[in-house]
């Protein structure tokens, strides 16, 4: 696919290099001439160039780009500016980044097809780890849904998925479980374990002490889940 | 305690974490702990059960108290990095 990344700072230049790696075109802009060689190695194409300057922008032919992403978001008048040109230059899909709440609602309005808020997004997320100490991770889906790592509660323990009856009494789907297989290392005779990853299991397969369930739901029942594990 | 029994706790506890029932081998070395509250192998195994547990703070403390008896406890030296940034 190809992507346009405008913005360079911290978050646009992770996005652009981790686009380039899956393999993608990626033209990368910036105004800052330090910023875009920072990166012109790892992507495809590099410009140095004002994205508010509408003649210029218009040049790039960024209506045969799959994505076109603005990854400014501390200029509140860049921003909007550049999203109206790219808008205008005749851009498939836009996605921009907002700092603030009236940000992202602006770009809606311009008709962005996806806001992402990185800073909101992380801080609930790092909120729910935090939290509670039996969430290992948390992914927010869509608005109140999200999957989460758990410790599995002691009133799952040696049952099966269907025995613990999950999805009725807690309204969640277990997804994959992440199960630690404790064994001799021969060399030293201690006890290790290793790691292993039960994707997609069956409403058959049991649940162990120790183990973490990968669960999708909505963020209160994942939340009473949690509950259930202190 | 004789070192008889110190042994024998020890091996049901191991016995227990190689199956899977880390509460159950959590008892016998609490019983061992309390006598002995200085047994580094006993320590390093309540480290490594609480980390099979994920109660990874508890995890960690054990380790530590390891490291402090024994400074050199390559097992609790690579399982404490292990834990780091978890």
């Amino acid at each position: 696919m190809q992507f346009c990344v405008i913005g360079l700072g911290r978050f646009g230049q992770a996005l652009a290099v981790a686009l380039a790696n899956k393999g993608h075109e990626v033209l990368a802009i910036d105004r800052d001439e330090q910023r875009v060689q920072e990166i012109e190695d790892r992507v495809s194409q590099t410009f140095i160039l004002d994205s508010t300057n509408e003649k210029a922008m218009k040049s790039l032919g960024l209506s045969e780009f799959d994505w076109v992403i603005i990854a400014m978001s501390s200029d509140l008048e860049a921003s909007i500016l550049t999203t109206m040109i790219v808008k205008d230059a005749g851009a498939k899909r836009v996605c921009a980044k907002a700092a603030t709440d009236l940000h992202a609602k602006i770009l809606k309005k311009l008709g962005i097809d996806k806001v992402v808020f990185p800073e909101h997004e992380m801080g609930v997320r790092l909120a729910e780890i935090l939290s509670s100490p039996s969430i290992f991770q948390f992914l927010e889906l869509a608005e109140d849904y999200s999957i989460a790592e758990i410790s599995s509660p002691r009133e799952f323990w040696d049952k099966t998925i269907r025995e613990t009856d999950a999805r009725k009494r807690y309204g969640i789907n277990i997804i994959a479980i992440k199960r630690k297989e404790p064994y001799t290392d021969e060399k030293t005779g201690n006890i290790d374990y290793r790691e292993e990853l039960i994707m997609a299991p069956e409403p058959s397969q049991k649940i162990l002490q120790g183990d973490i369930l990968v669960v999708l739901g909505h963020n209160k029942n994942i939340s009473k889940l949690e509950k259930a594990t202190r | 305690m004789k070192q008889e029994e110190i042994e024998h706790l020890l091996e049901e506890a191991k016995f227990y974490i190689l199956n899977n029932r880390f509460e159950e081998a959590e008892k016998y070395l609490e019983k061992l702990l309390k006598e002995h509250p200085q047994n580094i192998e006993a320590l390093f195994y309540m480290g490594l059960l609480n980390e099979l547990l994920n109660r990874l703070t508890e995890a960690r403390e054990y380790y530590e108290k390891v490291i402090e008896l024994s400074p050199n406890h390559e097992g609790a030296l690579e399982h404490l990095s292990r834990l780091q940034g978890k």
